[in-house]
């Protein structure tokens, strides 16, 4: 059974999974399983620069668990940068897959973390489902022509244009696009 | 994480439940989480990541 202890190997991965985590987290407010205190709570020490608490397995039960399960299948004791990608650009698809069969009426377009281009310094990204703004709270020097990753109207983080490439083209591979009829812009 | 499928344990396997929800039954591991028959459970990624009450199981199902 699991327990909680540190499972991030900094925190500075502890940061970068929280700009992943926190725009869905109103799902987990909403259910009842975080008070809305705890995610502003959360969401300030971000911002402030503030040490995170260790327990984030307790909100964020699932996320987690499963980069726990990734980083032990990588031989990994903890949780670093690299599993953080492999499972938000990779393997939250498809457990959005997994789900989409069963529940086909839920828009999933904004769950997906989506690499884009930062079109105009006020926010706009251009990404495979169209040009929409997205909140720089947690990237507020993105720049025009940036290439950055989106999750759930959130700029996330700032990336190098071969992992935007890797990105799209594992997305058209793999008919992410096609599924969630979405738009190639 | 908000994306996981709440659903009902039917069958128990040596490393894996088979689990119902809206007619579909789905496999899931037992690594992380050994579930009872008959417990609701979320499954996500192909794994048992949650044992959740049936309050809680039916809210989600609600939301979807």
């Amino acid at each position: 059974m699991l327990k909680t202890t540190v499972v991030f190997d900094s925190e500075e991965t502890k940061r970068l999974f929280l700009r992943y985590a926190i725009p869905c987290s109103m799902v987990l407010i909403r259910r009842g399983k975080v008070s809305e205190k705890t995610i502003d709570e959360l969401k300030s020490k971000l911002m402030k620069n503030e040490k995170i608490r260790d327990d984030l397995e307790k909100i964020f039960t699932i996320a987690v668990r499963m980069l726990i399960i990734l980083a032990k299948k990588s031989g990994k004791e903890k949780i670093d940068v690299q599993i953080l990608h492999e499972y938000f650009w990779f393997k939250h698809v498809e457990a959005i897959e997994q789900r989409n069969t069963v529940f086909k009426d839920i828009p999933v377009q904004r769950c997906i973390v989506w690499p884009g281009v930062v079109v105009t310094d006020d926010g706009m990204v251009r990404t495979p489902i169209g040009i929409k703004k997205y909140q720089k709270d947690f990237l507020p020097d993105a720049k025009q022509g940036d290439h950055v990753v989106v999750h759930y109207g959130y700029m996330v983080e700032k990336i190098t244009k071969k992992q935007y490439d890797k990105l799209i083209s594992y997305y058209e591979d793999g008919n992410a696009l096609k599924k969630f009829k979405c738009l190639v812009g | 994480m908000c994306l996981a499928i709440p659903a009902k344990v039917v069958k128990i396997e040596k490393e894996e439940v088979l689990a119902e929800v809206k007619g579909q039954k789905i496999k899931a591991s037992t690594e992380l989480l050994k579930p009872k028959l008959g417990d609701y459970v979320l499954v996500y990624g192909g794994f048992v990541m949650d044992i959740v009450d049936k309050k809680q199981a039916k809210k989600i199902l609600e939301e979807a």
